[in-house]
């Protein structure tokens, strides 16, 4: 109680200590006259009486300092005054202060902004309502871990688990829009009308799907996402009930999705590589009478809403069992007489859709946390030199009465307020650095738009910043406080022999560790940047120069039928090799390097494996000039042409020719795609060699290639061959294009060349961050080794003349320093390494063809520290050895 | 003379306790009326210089114990008189029965032959 009644009239004494001071003031002059009044009735005269009562009173400024001390006041004016005294030493030694300042902006701005951006991307909770209680459920088999659900099975969890409140379905879909400017290509979505309500969207304006627009027929609506309300349809308040185009059909504009909806990018919501750009516009599911099958198609996404109460294992443990349940349930006659074994993945929606990125993102986290330790240490040391170059002034201050801890509480101050300066610097370069990043980032990192800086990311660095810059005040601050007075009485020089080798123990000790961390970040870098070399200059299988591609998307209602859609991709495809400057077309239903197009079981005729076992492979359809104009060679057998027009053929890759037929010879030999027993049997007539047909990371698997003819895709991916350069003949292949469709837009025109380069985005992304960061950890560290040699040399003037005069050569000198500074590096190695690899192995998602502990990188980064320590050494060394004996000798 | 080698410094914690007792047992007084008295009681035995009270006086109305309320005094000065509150004079109580337990214990460590 009595501790509380203290506090508080502190804490107002400090806010009204002014009215206090006065008091006292008062009453001191009041009792001085008193004491003298008292002397001179005792006889002595005006001027003595006054001598005496102050003699008798004491130490007047003692006292009434004990008393403003007591009364907290003095707290305050220590406070301004030592801040006062920090500004007018930052003007005297500028460079010091922005050395500190800027060192702490930089880190600790970088560090919050790739904080911010961690946690906007992987922890910030999703901004549906109840976020934890989304999941995915995938389905998975023993050889293939998750891939996308069947719209058959989907129904029957509806039907027949506990587990969820409500199961919502989306699959993908581009469409065609045109009806309110030019035609063009958008990304968007089919999702059941429950999904919308689940995710708790509120409309902007109009309604959402009603359950009955869900059936096929009746599914002639749309939801526009805002983003192409605003750019495309000029954010019309009208546009509910308007009719626009879809894939040549009309629909009904039945709502606008808000402003802060975020869907995610199917590609990010599935465990396999599908190309997928965010939805922009949204149809009810509509799920035709054909995709009802339930050994179909396997490409719908199911989200769901645990029911409360209902924890992620107990689901699990539900969708097992009716997993099992349908796959004793499934026709086997269709899975080719064996017992289906579907099992079922259940994730969190949150963590599923940022998997893909964690790694990444931590990567980041580790490399800026370690830039900025770096820093930290730098200031610190920085501080600890200064406050080594001070002990004197602080000497003199205690031998004449300082209070040890006013001593350590200014240095404390100083160092707070560096904190200060730097956490607003921080606040600038934390922006610049976001800034940047949305800029530079590439595409596919979900959440990105969701961050910002905002006002408690800015009230997070500051606080960052003042709780560093009190931490890295501590040392200099207590060794301030435990200044030796002897030394200064006895004029001996400040970090002499007394307090330098404890001092300049520390200081390796920190420089050490700085080249450590370093180390870390180098070995990471050179493993990244390893990794992206090697995947640039795999061998693909096929020629990607001077290609220039373009999509396209054949709308349902004007090509109906395989024959309609394939007499446009002839036409089309002699039309393109007309155009002057083409000397090869290809076409197929996917690019190289653009994901899956469409996969499919492999049926060999006769087969008696199950169903979900059998390869998998990524069937493309092409024409016959396909192989030729990406260069892809023929290994046995031969290519297709018009010749067989009329009966189904395939070409196989390598792979799937010594892996699916055991290393029989596939030729002539039947296979089906899928499982249906009544699909149309394929004849293999050649093999091709293996190409990196999905990603650049995918080693090449089971592939096939049949014509257009007979197999069917939508969507037409062409791809030309230049003679010249290939962005000069976009325009013209357009015109190609529309002179067979004039209504047909063309989407995705790009030289083969940008879609790498689209490939391998988050990579390079990552690589350019990384690279930066252990480039600012190298540069810290070099600067720190720099300082510890400068002042050591300063520090040991007097002994380097000694030995200089007593016969030592400069180069002896010189070498000294600089094995002082490799000696040092070489321990902070032995640590570092250690450490980088053990940071490493958690690397090895992230990396490519090269080991966690490639010794080549290793290697690189240790030279690389070699060389910046004797670079840093440089000058130290040089200054060292042309120290002149005789003045040194001379002066003290 | 002598008294100058029998001038013994005064602990804080028992200055505080010193003045509780006087402003008990004067009244309420002002500070030149409280370091007088202390100084004939006293009769320089230890250190108090004139000013010595002041931050002690200080603490004590910071802890509640005494409360100072300006008056004019004698020869119609204005002057702050020091008064012993309620929590004050219970706390002289706790204080002297703790000093006198410290100083009986110190006192019975130095007279046992250990």
């Amino acid at each position: 109680m009595t501790a509380l009644r203290v506090a508080l009239s502190r804490v107002l004494a400090l806010l009204g200590g002014g009215w206090r001071e006065r008091d006292l003031d008062e009453e001191i002059d009041t009792h001085l006259a008193l004491l003298a009044e008292r002397y001179r009735a005792q006889g002595m005269t005006a001027v003595e009486a006054r001598a005496a009562a102050r003699r008798s009173f004491g130490g007047l400024q003692q006292i009434k300092e004990e008393c403003r001390d007591v009364l907290v006041v003095r707290w305050r004016n220590d406070l301004v005054r030592d801040v006062r005294v920090s500004f007018r030493g930052f003007r005297r030694a500028p460079g010091f202060a922005i050395a500190a300042s800027a060192t702490l902006a930089l880190g600790i701005g970088a560090a919050t902004a790739i904080f911010t951006l961690v946690n906007a991307v992987l922890l910030r909770p999703l901004t549906y309502p109840d976020p934890d209680r989304l999941v995915v459920i995938s389905e998975s088999t023993r050889v293939l871990h998750a891939f996308p659900a069947n719209a058959v099975h989907v129904e029957w969890w509806r039907r027949e688990t506990q587990s969820f409140d409500q199961i919502a379905m989306v699959g993908e879909m581009t469409v065609n829009v045109s009806g309110f400017g030019d035609p063009e290509s958008l990304p968007g979505a089919r999702a059941s009308s429950n999904l919308f309500p689940m995710l708790g969207v509120r409309m902007q304006l109009g309604r959402m799907f009603t359950a009955d627009e869900d059936p096929a027929g009746r599914d002639r609506v749309v939801v526009l996402d805002d983003r192409v309300w605003r750019t495309r349809f000029g954010a019309d308040p009208q546009v509910v009930g308007r009719t626009i185009r879809v894939d040549d059909e009309p629909y009904e504009v039945n709502g606008v999705l808000p402003r802060d909806f975020r869907f995610p990018a199917l590609r990010n919501l599935v465990s396999i590589p599908i190309p997928s750009d965010r939805p922009q516009i949204w149809k009810p599911f509509g799920l035709e009478d054909a995709e009802r099958n339930p050994i179909g198609a396997f490409n719908n996404i199911a989200i769901a809403r645990l029911k409360t109460g209902v924890g992620l294992p107990q689901a699990r443990a539900e969708m097992e069992a009716e997993q099992a349940a349908i796959s004793a349930r499934l026709p086997q006659r269709l899975a080719g007489g064996a017992l289906l074994d579907l099992h079922a993945v259940v994730e969190p929606l949150q963590s599923q859709i940022v998997e893909k990125s964690r790694a990444g993102l931590q990567v980041l986290l580790a490399a800026v946390g370690i830039v900025l330790v770096i820093g930290c240490i730098n200031v610190a040391n920085l501080l600890l030199v200064k406050s080594l170059g001070e002990q004197r002034e602080l000497g003199i201050r205690a031998a004449i009465g300082a209070d040890r801890w006013r001593l350590a509480r200014r240095v404390l101050t100083e160092s707070v307020l560096f904190g200060v300066l730097g956490g607003l610097g921080a606040i600038g370069v934390c922006y610049v650095v976001i800034r940047a990043v949305l800029v530079f980032a590439p595409d596919d990192v979900p959440r990105l738009d969701e961050v910002s800086l905002d006002v408690s990311a800015c009230a997070f660095t500051l606080a960052l910043s003042v709780a560093i810059g009190f931490t890295v005040g501590l040392m200099p601050a207590w060794r301030g406080a435990r200044v030796k007075t002897s030394d200064t009485a006895a004029g001996r020089r400040p970090g002499g022999t007394t307090t330098g080798p404890a001092a300049s123990r520390t200081r390796k000790w920190l420089v050490g560790a700085e080249v450590g961390l370093s180390a870390v970040c180098l070995v990471a870098a050179a493993l990244l940047f390893h990794s992206l070399i090697n995947l640039l200059t795999v061998e693909k299988g096929f020629d990607a120069t001077n290609m220039l591609t373009a999509a396209v998307r054949l709308p349902q209602n004007r090509y109906p039928t395989l024959q309609t859609r394939a007499a446009f991709q002839r036409a089309v495809s002699e039309r393109l090799a007309t155009v002057a400057g083409v000397s090869s077309v290809a076409l197929a239903n996917q690019l190289p390097l653009r994901g899956i197009g469409a996969s499919s079981a492999l049926s060999l005729e006769g087969t008696t494996i199950p169903l979900l076992e059998r390869p998998l492979a990524e069937v493309r359809s092409v024409n016959p000039e396909y192989f030729k104009t990406w260069g892809i060679p023929l290994k046995a057998g031969r290519l297709f042409d018009d010749s067989d027009r009329d009966r189904p053929v395939a070409v196989v890759s390598e792979y799937t020719a010594t892996h699916a037929w055991s290393g029989a010879n596939p030729i002539g030999k039947r296979m089906r795609f899928g499982g249906n027993p009544d699909a149309p049997l394929f004849e293999v007539i050649g093999v091709v060699a293996d190409i990196r047909g999905v990603s650049l990371d995918q080693a090449p698997g089971f592939a096939a290639y049949a014509p257009y003819w007979q197999r069917d895709s939508a969507f037409v991916l062409l791809a030309v061959k230049t003679s010249i350069d290939p962005p000069a003949l976009a325009p013209a292949v357009r015109a190609a294009i529309h002179e067979i469709d004039p209504d047909l837009p063309v989407s995705a025109v790009r030289t083969m060349n940008d879609v790498e380069r689209l490939a391998t985005a988050q990579r390079r992304f990552q690589l350019t961050v990384v690279l930066i960061f252990a480039g600012a950890a190298v540069l810290l560290a070099g600067l720190g080794i720099y300082g510890m040699l400068a002042y050591t040399v300063r520090q040991r003037t007097n002994e380097i003349g000694t030995r200089l005069a007593l016969g030592a050569s400069p180069r002896a000198v010189r070498r000294h320093v600089v094995n002082d500074a490799l000696r040092v590096v070489g321990a902070g190695l032995a640590v570092g390494v250690p450490l980088a690899l053990m940071a490493a192995a958690t690397l090895r998602a992230l990396l490519f063809g090269v080991a966690p502990y490639d010794p080549a990188s290793i290697a690189g980064v240790c030279v690389l520290l070699g060389v910046t320590a004797w670079l840093a050494a440089y000058i130290p060394a040089r200054r060292a050895a042309h120290i002149d004996p005789a003045l040194t000798l001379r002066c003290d | 003379m002598a008294s100058e080698h029998t001038r013994v410094e005064l602990l804080q914690g028992t200055l505080d306790l010193i003045l509780l007792r006087a402003l008990a047992t004067m009244g309420p007084q002002h500070a030149y009326a409280i370091a007088s008295r202390l100084e004939q009681v006293a009769d320089h035995r230890f250190v108090l210089n004139q000013g010595t009270p002041y931050p002690a006086l200080v603490r004590l109305e910071q802890k509640g114990w005494v409360k100072g309320t300006w008056q004019k005094s004698e020869n119609n000065r204005d002057a702050r008189y020091f008064a012993v509150t309620k929590a004050g004079a219970k706390a002289l109580e706790k204080e002297t029965a703790r000093w006198r337990r410290l100083a009986g214990l110190v006192e019975k460590l130095l007279g046992d032959e250990v």
